[in-house]
């Protein structure tokens, strides 16, 4: 249920690595602890990447969906 | 015959082996200095843990002759930080702009093709003086190329290490690399292999590149840079007198990666921002001079140089990683100020 909700959402189509990374987890500071943000990357490299970095900076991964060819969303919690 | 067959089987797997173990270098040396998880340096260290025994025993039995690249301490560091840094722009390593052109990724193309045209501009065009002179400047061990195994004649002149010693240095490094890798935290958000198959199926690749090779009297392993300026010569210049083993290995390799992506569900082609597609055309030619100066890319020295224990290789990896370094940390500044100048999305 979680997943379908967010408070923002961060379009990292045509970014590779160390882009998505980057621009994620300055997405993630414009936010307050429990907000949630949806990421959608094209590659499944930083479909594993960010979900991994971001998880062990302390935030919660709440789902790494594949939504269909080449792109794949990302729901993460703020952890604070 | 043998050599197209073997060559184009082993990139193959090679190939499949890259894109499902997501083997990118760049993101590897990136994630010593800037990141938490460390999955794809384990894989490229289980690859070496692999590979340093596997080619002294080779070597012992007489089966290969292993060659190491020069060891150029101006070369090596200028070459290994533009490589570097050619990179970070270009987002990935010499092996991953590969197998990412190969699931439809364009800027990995156009890096590629950068890294071509860089590659024939250091060793046939204007570049050339620079790396000869570069190059001029090995520095040698007892008349031999440098390498770990036989730094002991420095401390004890005329001494020569025989096959003991050898394997009492290659124990220390390859121990060294068990422990650390021993201590892996689990591995979370895998998609793909996980690092210790990718590493088990690249370190075979990579000792199958050393056996074939050396079938026609080749010295060395693997190589891309070195069949990349090859084909890249013939479709220039028409001459074939580079292609080798290494050219099928790396005709080889498309398709490997092909069906890894299209198995992965990760082919369709994506095309970047024009602004981010001339950065990777710059960073790919920044690779490719980088690389040719430095003799090797990330698997001619951070593989298979590394694995015979090659000072040359370890010092052109070290500045690499300096490269890479320097310029994330360039990167992270200046996205982060952008994103401090626009206003507030969220």
């Amino acid at each position: 249920m979680a997943e379908d909700t967010f408070d923002s959402e961060l379009d990292l189509s045509g970014e590779v690595c160390p882009y998505t990374l980057v621009k994620s987890k300055l997405a993630l500071e414009d936010l307050v602890a429990g907000q949630v943000l949806r990421i959608t990357v094209d590659n499944n490299e930083s479909a594993g990447n960010v979900p991994k970095g971001l998880s062990l900076d302390g935030h919660e991964v709440l789902g790494v969906n594949r939504e269909g060819k080449g792109k794949w969303s990302i729901t993460v919690k703020h952890a604070g | 015959m043998t050599s197209i067959i073997t060559g184009l089987v082993t990139g193959f797997v090679g190939g499949y082996a890259l894109q499902r173990g997501g083997f990118c270098m760049h993101s590897a040396f990136r994630s010593i200095a800037y990141e938490k998880d460390h999955s794809i340096v384990r894989a490229w260290l289980l690859v070496l843990a692999i590979n340093i025994p596997a080619l002294l025993l080779l070597e012992q039995l007489g089966l290969i002759f292993p060659a190491r690249a020069p060891f150029s301490v101006l070369a090596g560091l200028i070459g290994g930080v533009v490589f570097g840094i050619g990179m970070v722009l270009a987002g990935g390593c010499v092996s991953g702009t590969y197998y990412r052109t190969s699931k439809g990724m364009t800027g990995s193309l156009v890096a590629l093709l950068g890294f071509a045209a860089g590659g024939l501009m250091m060793t046939q065009g204007i570049l050339r003086p620079l790396r000869s002179w570069a190059l001029g400047h090995e520095i040698l061990i007892a008349g031999e190329e440098a390498s770990l195994y036989n730094l002991p004649t420095i401390f004890a002149s005329g001494f020569f290490p025989g096959f003991g010693l050898r394997w009492i240095i290659a124990g220390v490094v390859v121990i060294a690399i068990a422990i650390f890798l021993l201590r892996a935290p689990k591995q979370t958000f895998t998609i793909g292999w996980p690092w210790w198959v990718t590493g088990i199926v690249i370190g075979v690749v990579a000792i199958g590149g050393w056996y074939f090779s050396s079938l026609e009297y080749r010295d060395y392993g693997l190589s891309i840079v070195q069949p990349t300026n090859a084909i890249a010569g013939w479709l220039v210049n028409g001459e074939t007198g580079g292609i080798n083993w290494t050219a099928w290995f790396l005709i080889g390799l498309v398709p490997g990666a092909f069906a890894a992506a299209w198995r992965g569900g990760d082919l369709s082609l994506r095309v970047p921002s024009a602004g981010r597609l001339l950065q990777n055309l710059g960073g790919g030619i920044l690779m490719g001079w980088g690389a040719n100066l430095a003799g090797g890319c990330n698997i001619g020295h951070g593989v298979t140089g590394m694995s015979v224990l090659s000072i040359g290789s370890i010092w052109a990896t070290a500045a690499t990683m300096l490269g890479v370094w320097a310029m994330t940390w360039l990167v992270f500044r200046i996205t982060r100020s952008q994103a401090g100048a626009k206003p507030a999305s969220a």
